[in-house]
Protein backbone atom coordinates (compact mmCIF):
# COMPACT_ATOMS: atom_id res chain seq x y z
CA UNK A 1 0.00 0.00 0.00
CA UNK A 2 1.77 3.55 -1.00
CA UNK A 3 -0.77 5.87 -1.28
CA UNK A 4 -3.59 6.32 1.66
CA UNK A 5 -6.06 9.71 2.27
CA UNK A 6 -6.55 10.86 5.77
CA UNK A 7 -8.96 14.12 6.38
CA UNK A 8 -8.83 14.30 2.49
CA UNK A 9 -4.86 14.89 2.49
CA UNK A 10 -3.49 11.94 0.02
CA UNK A 11 -0.04 10.43 1.73
CA UNK A 12 2.66 8.28 -0.07
CA UNK A 13 3.03 5.57 2.75
CA UNK A 14 6.68 4.52 3.13
CA UNK A 15 7.20 1.11 5.38
CA UNK A 16 10.11 1.59 7.13
CA UNK A 17 10.80 -1.82 9.22
CA UNK A 18 7.79 -4.23 11.40
CA UNK A 19 6.21 -1.37 12.79
CA UNK A 20 7.35 1.83 11.57
CA UNK A 21 5.50 3.86 9.14
CA UNK A 22 6.11 6.93 7.72
CA UNK A 23 3.31 8.86 5.83
CA UNK A 24 4.44 12.09 3.39
CA UNK A 25 1.69 14.63 2.12
CA UNK A 26 2.20 14.25 -1.74
CA UNK A 27 0.94 18.21 -2.14
CA UNK A 28 1.81 20.97 0.31
CA UNK A 29 -0.47 22.22 2.75
CA UNK A 30 -1.67 24.55 4.72
CA UNK A 31 -3.15 22.24 7.36
CA UNK A 32 -1.35 21.38 10.41
CA UNK A 33 -0.06 17.64 10.10
CA UNK A 34 1.27 17.59 13.91
CA UNK A 35 -2.91 18.57 14.39
CA UNK A 36 -3.70 15.80 12.79
CA UNK A 37 -1.17 13.24 14.35
CA UNK A 38 -2.76 14.15 17.69
CA UNK A 39 -6.43 13.34 16.78
CA UNK A 40 -4.82 10.14 15.07
CA UNK A 41 -2.71 9.01 18.43
CA UNK A 42 -5.87 9.96 20.28
CA UNK A 43 -8.52 7.75 17.96
CA UNK A 44 -6.29 4.98 17.63
CA UNK A 45 -4.66 4.50 21.39
CA UNK A 46 -4.79 0.41 20.87
CA UNK A 47 -2.91 0.00 17.47
CA UNK A 48 -0.73 3.72 17.71
CA UNK A 49 1.93 3.10 19.99
CA UNK A 50 3.70 6.60 19.40
CA UNK A 51 3.40 9.21 16.77
CA UNK A 52 6.01 12.20 15.09
CA UNK A 53 4.60 14.66 13.43
CA UNK A 54 6.41 17.81 10.56
CA UNK A 55 4.65 20.21 8.92
CA UNK A 56 5.15 17.44 5.91
CA UNK A 57 5.15 13.95 7.90
CA UNK A 58 3.61 11.48 10.27
CA UNK A 59 5.58 9.14 11.17
CA UNK A 60 3.81 6.07 13.55
CA UNK A 61 5.05 3.87 15.37
CA UNK A 62 2.52 1.18 15.51
CA UNK A 63 1.23 -1.79 18.28
CA UNK A 64 1.62 -5.29 17.21
CA UNK A 65 -1.52 -5.45 14.65
CA UNK A 66 -1.37 -1.61 13.27
CA UNK A 67 -1.57 -1.64 9.16
CA UNK A 68 -2.16 1.68 7.85
CA UNK A 69 -4.71 0.83 5.63
CA UNK A 70 -7.02 1.63 8.90
CA UNK A 71 -6.49 4.96 8.35
CA UNK A 72 -7.35 5.21 4.64
CA UNK A 73 -10.23 7.75 4.34
CA UNK A 74 -10.50 8.41 7.82
CA UNK A 75 -12.44 11.97 8.82
CA UNK A 76 -11.11 13.44 11.63
CA UNK A 77 -11.51 16.80 11.68
CA UNK A 78 -9.30 19.51 12.32
CA UNK A 79 -9.18 20.75 16.21
CA UNK A 80 -10.21 24.41 16.92
CA UNK A 81 -7.13 26.50 18.11
CA UNK A 82 -6.44 28.44 20.84
CA UNK A 83 -7.03 32.04 20.67
CA UNK A 84 -5.22 33.38 23.85
CA UNK A 85 -1.32 34.19 22.85
CA UNK A 86 1.17 32.33 24.95
CA UNK A 87 3.42 34.81 26.62
CA UNK A 88 7.25 34.28 26.53
CA UNK A 89 9.79 36.78 28.34
CA UNK A 90 13.07 37.01 26.11
CA UNK A 91 16.30 38.32 26.61
CA UNK A 92 18.28 38.86 23.58
CA UNK A 93 22.03 39.83 25.48
CA UNK A 94 22.62 35.80 26.15
CA UNK A 95 23.04 35.10 22.21
CA UNK A 96 25.93 32.83 21.08
CA UNK A 97 25.14 33.37 17.62
CA UNK A 98 24.86 37.14 16.97
CA UNK A 99 27.73 37.79 14.80
CA UNK A 100 27.37 34.91 12.62
CA UNK A 101 23.60 35.51 12.57
CA UNK A 102 23.84 39.78 11.75
CA UNK A 103 26.31 38.60 8.88
CA UNK A 104 24.34 36.43 7.16
CA UNK A 105 21.17 38.35 7.22
CA UNK A 106 22.58 42.14 7.12
CA UNK A 107 20.17 42.89 9.92
CA UNK A 108 20.95 44.75 12.93
CA UNK A 109 20.19 43.21 16.08
CA UNK A 110 17.47 46.08 16.87
CA UNK A 111 15.88 44.95 13.95
CA UNK A 112 15.70 41.49 15.04
CA UNK A 113 14.19 42.67 18.24
CA UNK A 114 11.60 44.77 16.77
CA UNK A 115 10.71 41.83 14.50
CA UNK A 116 10.33 39.28 17.07
CA UNK A 117 8.20 42.43 19.13
CA UNK A 118 6.00 42.55 15.94
CA UNK A 119 5.77 39.90 14.02
CA UNK A 120 3.32 36.67 14.41
CA UNK A 121 4.29 33.60 15.51
CA UNK A 122 2.62 30.32 16.22
CA UNK A 123 3.50 26.55 17.49
CA UNK A 124 3.82 24.69 14.45
CA UNK A 125 5.47 21.23 15.85
CA UNK A 126 7.08 20.06 18.50
CA UNK A 127 9.88 17.30 18.20
CA UNK A 128 13.78 17.14 18.61
CA UNK A 129 13.88 17.40 22.04
CA UNK A 130 11.47 17.03 25.16
CA UNK A 131 9.58 20.24 25.10
CA UNK A 132 11.48 22.25 21.90
CA UNK A 133 9.08 24.18 19.70
CA UNK A 134 9.50 25.19 16.66
CA UNK A 135 7.42 28.45 15.73
CA UNK A 136 6.95 29.48 11.64
CA UNK A 137 6.24 33.11 10.94
CA UNK A 138 10.08 33.81 10.82
CA UNK A 139 10.31 36.25 7.54
CA UNK A 140 12.74 35.20 4.34
CA UNK A 141 15.54 38.20 5.45
CA UNK A 142 15.74 36.91 8.89
CA UNK A 143 16.22 33.22 8.25
CA UNK A 144 19.63 31.98 8.73
CA UNK A 145 21.11 28.45 7.67
CA UNK A 146 22.03 26.15 10.51
CA UNK A 147 25.31 25.76 11.67
CA UNK A 148 27.64 23.34 10.43
CA UNK A 149 28.82 21.68 13.29
CA UNK A 150 26.23 21.29 15.87
CA UNK A 151 27.31 22.71 19.18
CA UNK A 152 27.47 19.63 21.90
CA UNK A 153 24.93 21.33 24.25
CA UNK A 154 23.17 24.76 25.08
CA UNK A 155 21.03 25.64 28.14
CA UNK A 156 16.91 25.22 28.41
CA UNK A 157 15.37 28.38 27.75
CA UNK A 158 17.81 29.24 24.42
CA UNK A 159 15.81 30.83 21.27
CA UNK A 160 17.32 30.31 18.20
CA UNK A 161 16.97 30.49 14.76
CA UNK A 162 17.28 27.23 12.54
CA UNK A 163 16.75 27.79 8.64
CA UNK A 164 12.57 28.79 8.70
CA UNK A 165 12.05 28.48 12.15
CA UNK A 166 12.35 30.13 15.72
CA UNK A 167 13.22 27.49 18.07
CA UNK A 168 12.91 27.41 21.95
CA UNK A 169 15.08 24.66 23.73
CA UNK A 170 12.92 23.91 27.28
CA UNK A 171 15.59 21.39 28.44
CA UNK A 172 19.16 21.58 27.54
CA UNK A 173 20.25 20.10 24.62
CA UNK A 174 22.74 19.43 21.30
CA UNK A 175 22.33 22.69 19.24
CA UNK A 176 22.71 23.12 15.40
CA UNK A 177 20.50 26.24 15.40
CA UNK A 178 21.63 29.52 16.07
CA UNK A 179 21.26 30.93 19.62
CA UNK A 180 20.03 34.36 19.78
CA UNK A 181 19.32 34.64 23.24
CA UNK A 182 17.51 33.13 26.16
CA UNK A 183 14.16 32.81 27.09
CA UNK A 184 11.98 31.85 30.61
CA UNK A 185 10.36 29.15 28.50
CA UNK A 186 11.57 25.68 30.32
CA UNK A 187 10.12 22.35 30.25
CA UNK A 188 11.14 20.13 33.41
CA UNK A 189 9.28 16.92 32.93
CA UNK A 190 6.52 14.45 31.72
CA UNK A 191 3.73 16.65 33.75
CA UNK A 192 4.99 19.81 32.08
CA UNK A 193 3.28 18.65 28.88
CA UNK A 194 0.14 19.81 30.04
CA UNK A 195 2.08 23.31 30.12
CA UNK A 196 3.15 23.68 26.80
CA UNK A 197 1.46 25.67 24.08
CA UNK A 198 -1.14 23.91 21.56
CA UNK A 199 0.16 23.95 18.45
CA UNK A 200 -0.96 26.61 16.25
CA UNK A 201 -1.32 28.73 19.31
CA UNK A 202 0.03 32.06 19.01
CA UNK A 203 3.67 33.08 20.85
CA UNK A 204 4.08 36.38 21.87
CA UNK A 205 7.79 37.43 22.86
CA UNK A 206 7.70 40.20 25.72
CA UNK A 207 11.17 41.91 26.38
CA UNK A 208 12.31 42.96 29.48
CA UNK A 209 12.44 46.96 29.82
CA UNK B 1 11.24 -1.04 44.90
CA UNK B 2 14.16 -1.24 41.82
CA UNK B 3 16.08 1.32 43.36
CA UNK B 4 16.62 -0.38 46.35
CA UNK B 5 17.95 -3.74 44.70
CA UNK B 6 21.31 -2.01 43.60
CA UNK B 7 23.78 0.53 43.63
CA UNK B 8 26.20 1.41 41.38
CA UNK B 9 29.63 2.02 43.55
CA UNK B 10 31.89 2.91 40.57
CA UNK B 11 31.48 4.09 36.77
CA UNK B 12 27.76 4.91 36.82
CA UNK B 13 28.34 7.58 34.10
CA UNK B 14 29.22 4.29 31.74
CA UNK B 15 25.68 2.42 33.09
CA UNK B 16 22.11 2.99 31.88
CA UNK B 17 19.15 1.58 33.38
CA UNK B 18 16.59 0.69 30.55
CA UNK B 19 13.50 -0.42 30.56
CA UNK B 20 11.77 -3.17 28.43
CA UNK B 21 8.19 -0.60 28.44
CA UNK B 22 7.38 1.36 25.13
CA UNK B 23 8.85 4.76 25.50
CA UNK B 24 6.29 7.25 25.34
CA UNK B 25 6.24 11.28 24.40
CA UNK B 26 7.37 10.82 21.37
CA UNK B 27 5.06 13.58 20.18
CA UNK B 28 6.67 15.99 22.53
CA UNK B 29 10.23 15.40 21.82
CA UNK B 30 10.58 12.36 24.00
CA UNK B 31 13.27 9.84 22.71
CA UNK B 32 12.76 6.45 22.00
CA UNK B 33 15.50 5.05 24.33
CA UNK B 34 16.22 1.74 25.79
CA UNK B 35 18.97 -0.74 24.95
CA UNK B 36 20.75 -0.21 21.75
CA UNK B 37 21.85 -3.85 21.12
CA UNK B 38 17.66 -5.45 20.93
CA UNK B 39 19.46 -8.87 20.02
CA UNK B 40 21.32 -9.03 23.55
CA UNK B 41 19.02 -7.15 25.67
CA UNK B 42 15.56 -8.83 24.59
CA UNK B 43 16.25 -12.21 25.41
CA UNK B 44 17.18 -11.09 28.73
CA UNK B 45 14.36 -9.08 29.47
CA UNK B 46 12.04 -11.81 27.90
CA UNK B 47 12.90 -14.21 30.59
CA UNK B 48 13.08 -11.84 33.40
CA UNK B 49 9.90 -9.66 35.49
CA UNK B 50 8.81 -6.58 34.68
CA UNK B 51 10.00 -5.53 38.43
CA UNK B 52 13.81 -6.47 37.13
CA UNK B 53 16.14 -3.88 37.03
CA UNK B 54 18.12 -3.91 33.75
CA UNK B 55 21.27 -2.07 32.81
CA UNK B 56 23.24 -1.27 29.30
CA UNK B 57 26.75 -1.06 30.57
CA UNK B 58 29.29 0.31 27.65
CA UNK B 59 32.50 0.05 27.40
CA UNK B 60 34.01 -1.23 30.97
CA UNK B 61 31.90 -3.09 33.89
CA UNK B 62 30.60 -0.73 36.37
CA UNK B 63 30.63 -1.94 39.93
CA UNK B 64 27.47 -3.06 41.41
CA UNK B 65 26.70 -4.02 44.60
CA UNK B 66 23.74 -6.06 45.21
CA UNK B 67 21.01 -5.19 48.19
CA UNK B 68 18.58 -7.67 48.42
CA UNK B 69 18.84 -11.38 47.69
CA UNK B 70 18.09 -11.85 44.19
CA UNK B 71 19.12 -13.28 40.50
CA UNK B 72 21.67 -12.26 38.09
CA UNK B 73 21.67 -12.57 34.38
CA UNK B 74 24.42 -11.18 31.88
CA UNK B 75 24.12 -10.97 28.25
CA UNK B 76 26.00 -8.73 25.43
CA UNK B 77 29.78 -7.76 25.23
CA UNK B 78 32.08 -10.00 27.41
CA UNK B 79 33.05 -7.54 30.27
CA UNK B 80 34.93 -10.81 32.90
CA UNK B 81 31.78 -9.94 34.80
CA UNK B 82 32.55 -11.80 38.73
CA UNK B 83 30.40 -11.49 41.80
CA UNK B 84 32.58 -11.54 44.39
CA UNK B 85 35.26 -12.95 42.69
CA UNK B 86 33.55 -16.05 41.22
CA UNK B 87 32.90 -15.74 37.40
CA UNK B 88 29.84 -15.19 35.78
CA UNK B 89 29.59 -16.45 32.06
CA UNK B 90 26.61 -14.90 29.92
CA UNK B 91 23.22 -16.33 30.01
CA UNK B 92 23.71 -17.81 33.03
CA UNK B 93 21.23 -17.63 36.08
CA UNK B 94 23.26 -16.64 39.18
CA UNK B 95 21.60 -16.93 42.51
CA UNK B 96 23.43 -13.61 44.33
CA UNK B 97 22.96 -12.36 47.93
CA UNK B 98 22.92 -9.06 49.79
CA UNK B 99 26.32 -7.43 50.02
CA UNK B 100 27.80 -9.00 47.03
CA UNK B 101 29.64 -7.33 44.57
CA UNK B 102 29.36 -7.23 40.77
CA UNK B 103 32.81 -6.28 38.93
CA UNK B 104 34.26 -6.68 35.57
CA UNK B 105 36.47 -5.51 32.87
CA UNK B 106 37.23 -3.39 29.64
CA UNK B 107 34.83 -4.73 27.29
CA UNK B 108 36.09 -7.32 25.29
CA UNK B 109 34.35 -8.81 22.71
CA UNK B 110 31.65 -6.24 21.67
CA UNK B 111 31.53 -3.09 23.48
CA UNK B 112 27.74 -2.85 26.15
CA UNK B 113 26.95 -5.07 28.42
CA UNK B 114 23.55 -6.35 29.65
CA UNK B 115 22.54 -6.75 33.68
CA UNK B 116 19.60 -8.24 34.49
CA UNK B 117 18.97 -8.11 38.21
CA UNK B 118 15.65 -9.41 39.19
CA UNK B 119 14.03 -10.47 42.71
CA UNK B 120 12.16 -13.50 40.49
CA UNK B 121 14.16 -16.16 39.53
CA UNK B 122 14.47 -16.18 35.18
CA UNK B 123 11.78 -18.03 33.41
CA UNK B 124 15.23 -19.69 31.76
CA UNK B 125 18.89 -19.13 30.70
CA UNK B 126 19.67 -17.83 27.82
CA UNK B 127 20.11 -19.63 24.51
CA UNK B 128 22.43 -16.73 22.79
CA UNK B 129 25.42 -16.92 25.24
CA UNK B 130 27.93 -15.95 22.91
CA UNK B 131 27.99 -12.31 20.64
CA UNK B 132 28.63 -12.17 17.36
CA UNK B 133 30.51 -8.76 16.40
CA UNK B 134 30.04 -7.75 12.54
CA UNK B 135 31.79 -5.00 11.05
CA UNK B 136 29.13 -4.49 7.64
CA UNK B 137 26.29 -3.27 8.04
CA UNK B 138 23.05 -3.43 5.49
CA UNK B 139 21.25 0.17 5.16
CA UNK B 140 18.26 0.77 3.06
CA UNK B 141 17.59 4.06 0.89
CA UNK B 142 16.71 6.95 3.05
CA UNK B 143 13.96 9.53 1.66
CA UNK B 144 16.59 12.05 0.56
CA UNK B 145 18.78 9.73 -1.11
CA UNK B 146 17.80 11.20 -4.81
CA UNK B 147 19.51 14.66 -3.16
CA UNK B 148 22.61 12.26 -3.74
CA UNK B 149 24.68 13.02 -6.96
CA UNK B 150 25.47 9.49 -8.80
CA UNK B 151 28.86 9.53 -7.44
CA UNK B 152 28.09 10.05 -4.04
CA UNK B 153 25.37 7.23 -4.41
CA UNK B 154 27.95 4.69 -5.69
CA UNK B 155 30.67 5.98 -2.68
CA UNK B 156 27.18 5.40 -0.07
CA UNK B 157 26.45 1.84 -1.71
CA UNK B 158 29.52 0.28 -0.03
CA UNK B 159 31.09 2.66 2.38
CA UNK B 160 33.88 2.28 4.57
CA UNK B 161 34.20 4.39 7.97
CA UNK B 162 35.36 4.51 10.99
CA UNK B 163 33.22 5.18 13.93
CA UNK B 164 34.30 8.64 16.09
CA UNK B 165 35.09 8.94 19.34
CA UNK B 166 32.23 11.70 19.50
CA UNK B 167 29.82 9.07 19.30
CA UNK B 168 27.24 8.33 22.16
CA UNK B 169 23.69 6.78 22.65
CA UNK B 170 22.53 9.87 20.56
CA UNK B 171 24.55 9.43 17.41
CA UNK B 172 27.11 7.38 15.71
CA UNK B 173 29.37 10.37 14.03
CA UNK B 174 31.42 8.25 10.80
CA UNK B 175 34.77 9.53 9.71
CA UNK B 176 34.88 8.41 6.14
CA UNK B 177 34.79 9.97 2.34
CA UNK B 178 32.36 12.89 2.38
CA UNK B 179 29.71 13.29 0.62
CA UNK B 180 27.84 16.31 -1.17
CA UNK B 181 24.28 16.84 -2.60
CA UNK B 182 23.38 17.91 -5.91
CA UNK B 183 21.02 20.10 -4.68
CA UNK B 184 20.31 22.51 -1.76
CA UNK B 185 18.23 20.79 0.74
CA UNK B 186 15.08 22.95 2.05
CA UNK B 187 15.85 24.26 5.45
CA UNK B 188 12.54 22.16 6.99
CA UNK B 189 12.32 19.66 9.92
CA UNK B 190 11.35 16.34 9.22
CA UNK B 191 10.67 13.41 11.01
CA UNK B 192 13.63 11.13 11.88
CA UNK B 193 13.95 7.73 13.90
CA UNK B 194 16.76 5.39 15.12
CA UNK B 195 18.96 3.93 12.44
CA UNK B 196 18.44 7.03 10.22
CA UNK B 197 21.68 8.19 8.71
CA UNK B 198 21.90 11.77 8.19
CA UNK B 199 24.17 13.91 5.97
CA UNK B 200 25.69 17.14 8.16
CA UNK B 201 26.45 20.16 6.00
CA UNK B 202 30.28 19.01 6.47
CA UNK B 203 29.61 16.05 4.00
CA UNK B 204 30.05 13.02 7.29
CA UNK B 205 27.29 10.83 7.85
CA UNK B 206 25.67 10.50 11.01
CA UNK B 207 23.33 7.51 12.09
CA UNK B 208 20.79 8.58 14.81
CA UNK B 209 20.73 6.25 17.69
CA UNK B 210 18.13 5.38 20.14
CA UNK B 211 18.48 8.44 22.29
CA UNK B 212 18.90 10.36 19.40
CA UNK B 213 16.23 13.82 18.30
CA UNK B 214 13.07 12.70 16.51
CA UNK B 215 12.81 15.31 14.03
CA UNK B 216 15.35 17.15 11.93
CA UNK B 217 16.93 18.96 9.47
CA UNK B 218 19.46 17.48 7.96
CA UNK B 219 19.08 15.16 5.00
CA UNK B 220 17.41 11.73 5.21
CA UNK B 221 20.12 10.07 2.56
CA UNK B 222 19.75 6.20 4.68
CA UNK B 223 18.65 4.42 7.41
CA UNK B 224 19.37 0.99 9.43
CA UNK B 225 16.93 -1.18 10.46
CA UNK B 226 16.68 -1.88 14.53
CA UNK B 227 18.89 -5.58 13.57
CA UNK B 228 21.91 -3.40 12.58
CA UNK B 229 20.90 -0.98 14.92
CA UNK B 230 22.33 -3.57 17.46
CA UNK B 231 25.20 -5.18 15.67
CA UNK B 232 26.09 -1.33 15.20
CA UNK B 233 25.85 -0.63 18.64
CA UNK B 234 28.52 -3.73 19.29
CA UNK B 235 31.35 -1.73 17.49
CA UNK B 236 33.29 0.57 19.82
CA UNK B 237 34.58 4.21 18.47
CA UNK B 238 37.86 3.72 16.09
CA UNK B 239 36.38 0.43 14.72
CA UNK B 240 36.15 0.35 10.92
CA UNK B 241 32.61 -0.63 9.20
CA UNK B 242 31.42 -0.86 5.66
CA UNK B 243 28.17 0.41 4.98
CA UNK B 244 26.34 -1.70 2.25
CA UNK B 245 23.30 -0.99 0.25
CA UNK B 246 20.27 -3.54 0.51
CA UNK B 247 19.45 -3.10 -3.66
CA UNK B 248 16.24 -3.80 -3.55
CA UNK B 249 15.12 -0.88 -1.10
Amino acid sequence: MNLLKINRLEFNCVHIEDDLWLLQTLNPTKKSLPLLAEKLQHHHQDNIDNIVASESEILIYGAQDFHPRTLDNLELGWSTIKTQAYQIKVNLEKGLDWELVLNESGKTKEEFKTMLKKNKFTVCMYGFRPGFLYLNGLKTPYQVPRRKNPRQKVVAGSLAIGGKYIGIYGTGAPAGWNIIGSTDFTFTNEKSINQLPSINQEIKFRFEN
Amino acid sequence: MKTELVSIEKYSELCLEVSKETPQGLFYGYPVGGALDQISAKPLMDCLSDDAVIYEVSFRAAEIKIKQASWLVISGAVMDWTIDGDSVSNGKIVKVKAGQTLKGSYAKDGFRSYVGIDLRKPKKELQTKRINIFKELEIWRGPEWNLLDQECKMTLMHYQASISSESDRQGCYLKGEKLILKEAFPQKSMCTFPGVIQLLPSGELVILLNDGQNTGGYPRVAFLKKYEISKLSQLRPGSQLTLNLNLKS
